[in-house]
């Protein structure tokens, strides 16, 4: 028997935008046998079908009882980068999208209509977008939570993105992402407003996978960086994190998990502002989940203490925090800032960046902790199993093994899935 | 409402099958006679917001118990977060004392079994979904695919969701072991009786060895109205009590004083109340028993109220006596018996050396507060319960507010802090603002 | 937009209400005839299904909003009709029709949840528990989870 039987529904779910027909494909054990699933098999499946097609994937070890298992892995060619990328979505996308009955979903053609896609019970529908083009990405949420079927993940473009600006990024939920490839603007090139995964079911995974899962936390937790938790502490390893974090102070922070993380990387924060458009409002109070690092940093750069005002513009209006720092002057006040946001969202104006960039094929928003050769390798070893970048990145004694061990503990079994892991990562 | 409409129908429309009350009839519920001096000791799971991240581990350990597979959706147990505000909290059972699922099951799945596990029985199970629809927290989940509704049982003394929660946001317990403070009160009620009338008879009304005098301030205000004169020691003598209310409440009345003794004692004795007539229900009757007091006083010329206190005759009555002070042993009885309408009754409503020491507890320096977030609400209500007195409110607590603690009315017999299973209830300084459970998050 | 009967008949193929054979079993399980003291033919599984059988104006009647969507009926059907699927997909019906009366909408998110008759059993049950000063019957359980939240977190 394939020891990877229980860690998928074995089904890729095909929709076909411009047609709006979807289907049910089942994932055969060859496609498996030989990239094991993530960004591998993406990047395989993405090969079959036209340049413009969009795969989400999941990896075998999404959902299940490893630590911090909540990727999703979007994989398309990249207008900015220009070329093939795989760009981690994170919270609950992943875990959502396998429990929907589907392991990978392709999305190809172009819709008539603006519409959204609902996955649930291995049955996908494309439904018309109510009308929330243009709308800032909370109140755009709150509308299709009336009208739609219900879900628990939520992959939305926002503004920027409806008005083909190449700095969009697109939010899982109301929190951004670590898309910085341009997978928002490739979205609303098809019309695509957004992803909506019900997530109702589940999967059996593995009987002894929760005492592994429980033995892995008790390793990592006797290494420092188990403690030094948050976001703020990825922040400060960055270039230039230091000085990031120290001009900003919110008023409250708490730590944030996404799916099953033992340590996580992210902090809610909510702090004090006053909007200067509005100028009837006194000082209002704004919660936010900070999650990306590399796109904070660069922003506190510019900004200095206007970040989080400016972040909650960005995710407001679905831009991408790194692209706005590119286009922002220098040490300018707040209300001129947001004046400028609003310009760079109705901005079309096509965006490239170099592909030597060491993060591009990740879609750019990983942060680079360690080395240059240890980055890639491990990145791509997440991308694969479905483990989160960061996690791994940070705990560098999780070896490839141990998590393969989630999968199988008989060793013919380990034998030839370390092959085909090794031969995935490298065909990244 | 099936009973009521049934009744309304005359005899002949009447049908005589069997309903569901005759097929399975509730146990009654029978109170072993160890529980009146060991409580039994209920497990229960606390939940700590501040340290949950959110990350779902317990929703998915506990999916797998129910279905068999990892759902998080079929969990007992549901993680709901809040994006804006940065809080998470994980929605389960809290197998209330007093469940309200129970009663509104039609078919009578959900029971509360000896241990204190509120358990559907899947046997009965039609998953309606109406003990979601009763629950204020609507712990029982419906599962959307199978249709199914789970419920937490604690997995039978021994919860995954606790083991397997990275951040120990959820603990097992099963409450305070000893309770303390009731040990303590009850030792100190008994000694202060025993001392007070047994051995320093008459003491409490007044006493005095050389330069340490020690009255009662109710005695010492009569006594002021009916001479017309302030003796100096007698005035100062009463400052102590005084003094004690200032700095921990009315402690005397709850610790000390002989007659609560007795009304403890009563209490004890008869656990079912009749209910007091509400037009008497009035805290204020109390001031006006003592401006009685003090103006009979003054107008008669001796101490009215205290020939009939029932705290001074006890004081003064034990041993051989005359018949007048054995005669006046008569009231205690008498109004010992309220204790059958109300828990401390007398106290309540009546006792004017209360209402003095009520009024010096406008100037204390402690209160007891109720955390509404540590609270577990509706589930609980222990404290309320509890209290002799009857201060605590219960709807403030359903609603999940920190009810206001009168401290003039409070006795301060701790009763509230002994029993919150949650340590919400505590005693803190008048100028303190944070109540149990705020602050860092 | 599909109009009522279409709904109807997608609800008659989902729920197989087709090869009812009338048998009662549904009946004879329901807890209804315990809930409520008017229960009748019209209001059981048989009677519904036999309506929307018949092509009555079944989604303006009252009595498909009695039901619990409970599974007893679904389960012991010998012929797998899932009454409890035709009435839901009947009430859904009814609420795109905007026949609101009998349904109980949220006070937080203004969904339909819960139909009146069963509101009321439930509240007649609770009658004696003081539970029922904050009115949490007036809230779906999504939004009261959400309440719970804010006020203990």
């Amino acid at each position: 028997m394939n020891p990877l039987q229980p860690f998928y529904n074995m089904k890729i779910g095909i929709v076909d935008l411009s047609a709006s027909n979807a289907e049910v494909v089942p994932l055969t054990e060859e496609q498996l046998g030989r990239y094991l699933g993530g960004a591998a098999l993406n990047a395989a499946v993405h090969a079959q079908h036209q340049a413009d097609s969009l795969i989400f994937g999941t990896g075998p070890l999404t959902g299940s009882f490893a630590p911090a298992s909540p990727l999703m892995i979007a994989t398309f060619t990249s207008s900015i980068f220009k070329r093939v990328c795989h760009v981690p979505l994170m919270l609950r996308t992943g875990p959502d999208m396998k429990f929907s009955g589907v392991d990978f979903l392709v999305v190809k053609g172009t819709a008539p209509e603006p519409s959204v896609v609902h996955v649930d019970h291995g049955k996908i529908r494309i439904l018309p977008a109510p009308p929330i083009l243009n709308m800032p990405v909370p109140e755009a949420i709150r509308e299709l939570k009336k009208t739609s079927p219900p879900f628990q993940s939520l992959i939305i473009t926002g503004p920027a993105a409806d008005r083909g600006s190449s700095s969009a990024s697109v939010s899982i939920g109301t929190n951004g992402s670590l898309d910085k490839a341009g997978l928002a603007t490739l979205m609303a090139a098809k019309s695509l407003k957004g992803i909506m995964l019900g997530g109702t079911d589940g999967l059996p995974f593995n009987k002894d996978n929760p005492a592994q899962g429980k033995e892995l936390e008790k390793i990592i937790s006797t290494d420092k960086n188990f403690k030094r938790r948050g976001f703020y502490a990825v922040l400060k390893n960055l270039e230039g994190g230091k000085d990031a974090v120290k001009s900003l102070k919110a008023e409250r922070k708490k730590d944030m998990a996404c799916y099953h993380c033992p340590s996580p990387c992210m902090t809610h924060v909510i702090f004090s502002w006053h909007d200067p458009g509005n100028s009837e409002m006194k000082n209002s109070e704004e919660g936010l989940l900070l999650l990306d690092h590399t796109g904070y940093a660069a922003l506190a750069k510019k900004a200095g203490k206007n970040t989080l005002p400016l972040l909650r513009a960005c995710l407001h209006c679905g831009l991408d925090p790194t692209a706005v720092a590119e286009m922002l002057p220098q040490g300018e006040t707040l209300p001129d800032y947001l004046n400028a946001i609003d310009k760079i969202v109705s901005d079309n104006a096509t965006r490239t960046q170099d592909v030597s960039q060491r993060q591009g094929i990740f879609g750019g928003g990983v942060p680079p902790i360690g080395t240059d050769d240890l980055f890639e390798k491990r990145v791509a070893l997440a991308m694969v199993l479905g483990v989160c970048p960061i996690f791994l990145l940070r705990f560098p004694q999780i070896t490839d093994a141990a998590l393969l061990s989630f999968i199988s503990t008989r060793e013919e079994d380990l034998k030839a899935l370390q092959e085909r892991l090794s031969s995935a990562v490298a065909s990244l | 409402m099936m009973k009521q409409e049934t009744t309304q129908k005359p005899m002949a429309e009447q049908d005589f099958s069997l309903n569901l009350e005759d097929l399975r009839p509730r146990p009654k519920e029978k109170k072993h006679l160890s529980e009146y001096f060991m409580p039994r000791r209920h497990s229960f799971i606390i939940f700590h917001p501040d340290r949950c991240t959110g990350c779902g581990a317990c929703e998915m350990i506990c999916s797998t118990r129910n279905v068999e597979k990892v759902a998080p959706v079929s969990a007992s147990v549901k993680v709901v977060r809040d994006q804006k505000e940065g809080k998470n909290f994980s929605i389960l059972c809290q197998h209330c004392r007093k469940p309200l699922c129970l009663p509104a099951c039609p078919t009578r799945a959900i029971e509360k079994g000896d241990d204190g596990i509120v358990r559907i029985d899947k046997l009965f199970c039609t998953e309606c979904g109406l003990c979601t629809m009763a629950c204020p927290a609507a712990a029982p989940i419906k599962d959307p695919g199978s249709q199914e509704i789970h419920k937490c049982d604690l997995c039978e003394g021994d919860p995954l969701c606790v083991k397997h929660c990275p951040e120990n946001a959820l603990t097992f317990t099963r409450g305070k072991a000893v309770r303390w403070i009731k040990g303590l009160r009850w030792t100190s009620q008994l000694i202060s009786f025993l001392l007070l009338v047994m051995v320093f008879v008459g003491t409490f009304c007044y006493f005095r060895t050389g330069s340490v005098s020690f009255a009662c301030p109710t005695g010492t205000l009569q006594n002021i109205a009916s001479s017309g004169t302030i003796v100096l020691v007698g005035v100062s003598s009463a400052l102590a009590l005084l003094i004690l209310t200032v700095l921990a409440g009315r402690l005397f009345c709850g610790w000390v004083c002989p007659f609560g003794f007795v009304l403890d004692v009563v209490d004890k004795i008869t656990p079912r109340k009749i209910g007091w007539p509400s037009f008497l229900k009035s805290r204020m009757t109390k001031y006006g028993v003592l401006a009685g007091a003090v103006g009979g006083s003054y107008a008669l010329g001796f101490q009215v109220f205290c020939t009939v206190c029932p705290i001074g005759t006890l004081c003064r009555s034990y041993g051989v006596q005359s018949f007048f002070r054995s005669a006046e042993l008569a009231i205690v009885p008498v109004l010992a018996s309220l204790e059958i309408a109300q828990r401390r009754s007398w106290c309540r409503y009546f006792c004017p050396v209360g209402a003095v020491l009520g009024l010096t507890a406008l100037l204390r320096m402690i209160k007891i507060v109720i955390g509404a977030k540590k609270c577990k609400k509706f589930s609980c209500i222990q404290c309320a319960e509890v209290c002799p007195v009857g201060i605590i409110d219960a709807d403030k607590l359903r609603e999940g507010l920190s009810p206001k603690i009168p401290m003039t009315e409070c006795i301060m017999c701790m009763r509230c802090v002994d029993r919150c299973p949650y340590s919400a209830a505590k005693i803190r300084f008048r100028w303190q603002r944070a109540t149990p459970g705020e602050g860092r998050i | 937009m599909k109009n009522t009967k279409d709904k109807i008949d997608e609800a008659k193929r989902a729920s197989g209400a087709d090869s009812c054979v009338e048998c009662g079993r549904c009946v004879a399980v329901c807890p209804m005839a315990e809930m409520y003291a008017n229960f009748s033919i019209e209001m059981s599984p048989r009677g519904i299904i036999k309506k929307t059988l018949m092509g009555d104006p079944v989604v303006e009647d009252k009595n498909i909003w009695y039901c619990t969507e409970c599974n007893a009926g679904t389960d012991t059907c010998p012929q797998g009709v899932s009454c409890r699927d035709l009435i839901r997909k009947l009430r859904e019906a009814a609420v795109d029709e905007n026949l609101l009366e009998n349904a109980k909408t949220c006070k937080c998110c203004g969904r339909a949840f819960v139909a009146i008759p069963v509101e009321d059993f439930v509240f007649a049950r609770l009658k004696d528990e003081p539970a029922n000063v904050f009115g949490v019957l007036d809230i779906c359980p999504p939004c009261r989870r959400e309440i719970y939240l804010l006020r203990n977190a």
